[in-house]
């Protein structure tokens, strides 16, 4: 099966994972294609191409193969590191509730869908869908490190959390795109990421080599690109 | 010899403080009692009109406390929608004080909500806040958790807040036959459906609203001895009325029967106050010029003027200009001014009694 992983710095992570060997894409041809998060918007969806005006960065990142990326010649698309900001809603929800559930379910998936639908990868993914009917999978950023101590003082309940992303899943659904929420053994008490997963990452650019610093809480590790690249695998086995 | 007469104030005689006025000169009509501070933490709740003071509060800068908010990143389009920010908590407007006294009761829980839930087409409607949810909700027990959401936030108002500015709306109301509770609006008009065995038409006469709101004031009071409460009779007509009167006879005997519960018990209790918005809508110095065409809405004039005027006599009488928008935030209360559904039309539900009129039916009148 071949597929396309779309995204930003963050799919830095899953590139090094594959070239460290911690994930053997078996049965898994995988194609990294993205720009820096600041250049996302360039990217668009046009006669059946991702397209951006960053052509050499896009070509580096898929190994010289594509300056611009035909969805066709892939079994499925994959969007990897979307700004879903599912940390952002989970503090912004429980500063106004102590408990999630007190919101309807209509107000909370209306409220998440006008949030969501401004996010560029969500924009890309229904234009994809006017021509491309295979699957199409969207990853979230994971949750900051338990490092990042943004949740100081905040509890959050593992139901909380899944609540939460089946609404994500439902909106995203609604377009036929479906959310590979943050798996659960990388998250920390609901809110964050495990530290493990967060250490040592990687920047897109420099071939790999080169790390965030060390209180970079929002990139992960190959450890976590493996961890995703897993996901996907067993997503796309199911169903397929 | 002297009379008592003598030596009133020009406000205190028809000739100077109206006649020889124009009405949009007209002031003094209200001596405060005492200071709305800057950082009071303020409650409104009542009938369509108190959310024009929920507004004037927000907009001037003073806390207004919005006990059950939406969530901040939710567009303003979103929090109007679902009736956040609408009062301070999610109660959708409260016509009747016999409606107030029973969400206080059940928030301080000297009573239980009753079982009752409305059903329709799966959706699931909440008998005391039919329109609070758009299209309902989707599970009772969904419906049952948002409820427990607004009794917590009633709670922290009658725990915290420094004043609850209560719109008196109606004196006609619906009821369960078998259990005396009060329904927020017929059933049948905007969600449940009416049956006559069950449900009963009530105009609530001066002793029980007097009594109810005596009962609220005390319940409240008993908790938070600092509350201070403000009375304001809203000026808007009945859009129907189910008495058998006429409507502007049932709306004569209703305001009629409010203001005067509003004004006795005001004048009884020194930290309750009454501010007559009513009367600069309504009497004849101003000849409804603060009515829109169909003569009961009241135009953004209108309510401008009675907001200026609320704080123009609190400054005649203390002193005090209308804070700016940072005290609210100084002391970190939510304030909605910069990011709220303030810009969208006032949420009025007993305007959907006008879709049942003679020539009305079927079609769409809000």
């Amino acid at each position: 099966m071949r597929v396309a992983t779309i995204g930003s710095s963050h799919i830095a992570a899953l590139k090094l994972a594959i070239r460290e060997g911690l994930f053997r894409p078996d049965k898994l041809d995988v194609v990294f294609w993205g720009v820096p998060e600041q250049a996302f918007g360039t990217i668009g969806y046009i006669n059946g191409c991702f397209q951006t005006s960053h052509r050499d960065f896009v070509l580096t990142v898929s190994e010289g193969q594509y300056d611009e990326l035909p969805a066709q010649n892939f079994d499925a698309i994959i969007f990897h590191g979307v700004k879903l900001k599912v940390a952002l809603y989970l503090r912004s929800l429980r500063k106004t509730t102590d408990d999630l559930r007190s919101y309807s379910h209509s107000c909370l998936q209306e409220g998440l869908q006008s949030l969501i639908e401004e996010t560029p990868e969500f924009r890309l993914a229904r234009s994809l869908r006017t021509d491309y009917n295979r699957r199409v999978l969207i990853s979230p950023l994971a949750l900051t490190s338990e490092r990042s101590r943004e949740f100081w003082g905040i509890s959050i309940r593992n139901d909380e959390l899944t609540l939460l992303n089946s609404h994500i899943s439902e909106i995203l659904s609604g377009i036929g795109v479906e959310y590979l929420a943050q798996p659960s053994d990388t998250v920390r008490d609901s809110k964050y990421t495990k530290h493990e997963f967060c250490a040592n990452s990687v920047r897109l650019f420099g071939d790999l080599k080169l790390k965030h610093p060390e209180n970079d809480n929002v990139h992960m590790n190959s450890l976590y690109g493996a961890r995703i690249l897993q996901e996907i695998t067993t997503r796309l086995s199911v169903g397929a | 010899m002297s009379t008592p007469y003598e030596n009133l104030a020009a406000r205190a005689f028809w000739r100077t403080a109206i006649a020889d006025k124009s009405p949009l000169e007209i002031c003094e009509l209200w001596s405060p009692k005492h200071r709305f501070e800057p950082l009071h933490n303020v409650a409104t709740f009542g009938s369509c009109f108190a959310q024009h003071f929920g507004r004037a509060l927000k907009a001037r800068g003073y806390a207004w406390f919005d006990a059950e908010p939406a969530p901040d990143i939710f567009l303003p389009i979103i929090k109007h929608k679902f009736n956040y920010g609408v009062f301070s908590a999610r109660t959708g407007n409260i016509y009747t004080v016999a409606a107030l006294k029973q969400w206080v009761s059940w928030a301080l829980g000297t009573a239980m909500p009753p079982e009752e839930i409305w059903e329709a087409k799966g959706r699931f409607f909440d008998p005391f806040r039919p329109a609070i949810e758009p299209a309902g909700f989707r599970s009772p027990e969904e419906l049952l958790a948002s409820r427990g959401a607004v009794l917590r936030a009633i709670r922290r108002i009658v725990d915290d807040a420094d004043w609850f500015v209560f719109t008196l709306g109606l004196t006609e109301g619906w009821i369960s036959r078998k259990n005396g509770y009060n329904y927020a609006m017929c059933p049948g008009t905007i969600a449940g459906e009416f049956d006559g065995a069950s449900h009963a038409f009530r105009n609530y006469g001066f002793e029980e609203i007097s009594s109810d709101l005596n009962w609220v004031i005390d319940a409240i009071h008993n908790v938070n001895t600092k509350m201070q409460f403000l009375l304001t009779v809203s000026p808007v007509p009945l859009t129907a009325t189910a008495s058998g009167e006429h409507v502007l006879t049932a709306t004569t005997f209703s305001k009629s029967v409010l203001r005067a519960v509003a004004g006795t018990v005001a004048a009884n209790r020194e930290f309750v106050d009454y501010f007559p918005s009513y009367e600069i809508i309504t009497s004849s110095p101003f000849q409804g010029m603060f009515y829109e065409p169909n003569k009961r809405s009241v135009s953004s004039q209108g309510v401008n003027f009675v907001m200026a005027s609320f704080f123009a006599c609190l400054e005649q009488k203390f002193g005090d200009a209308a804070p700016t928008t940072s005290k609210a935030e100084e002391k970190n209360i939510p304030t909605e001014a910069h990011n709220s559904a303030d810009e969208y039309d006032i949420a009025c539900e007993e305007q959907m009694l006008a879709a049942f009129a003679p020539g009305e039916r079927g079609r769409d009148v809000i």
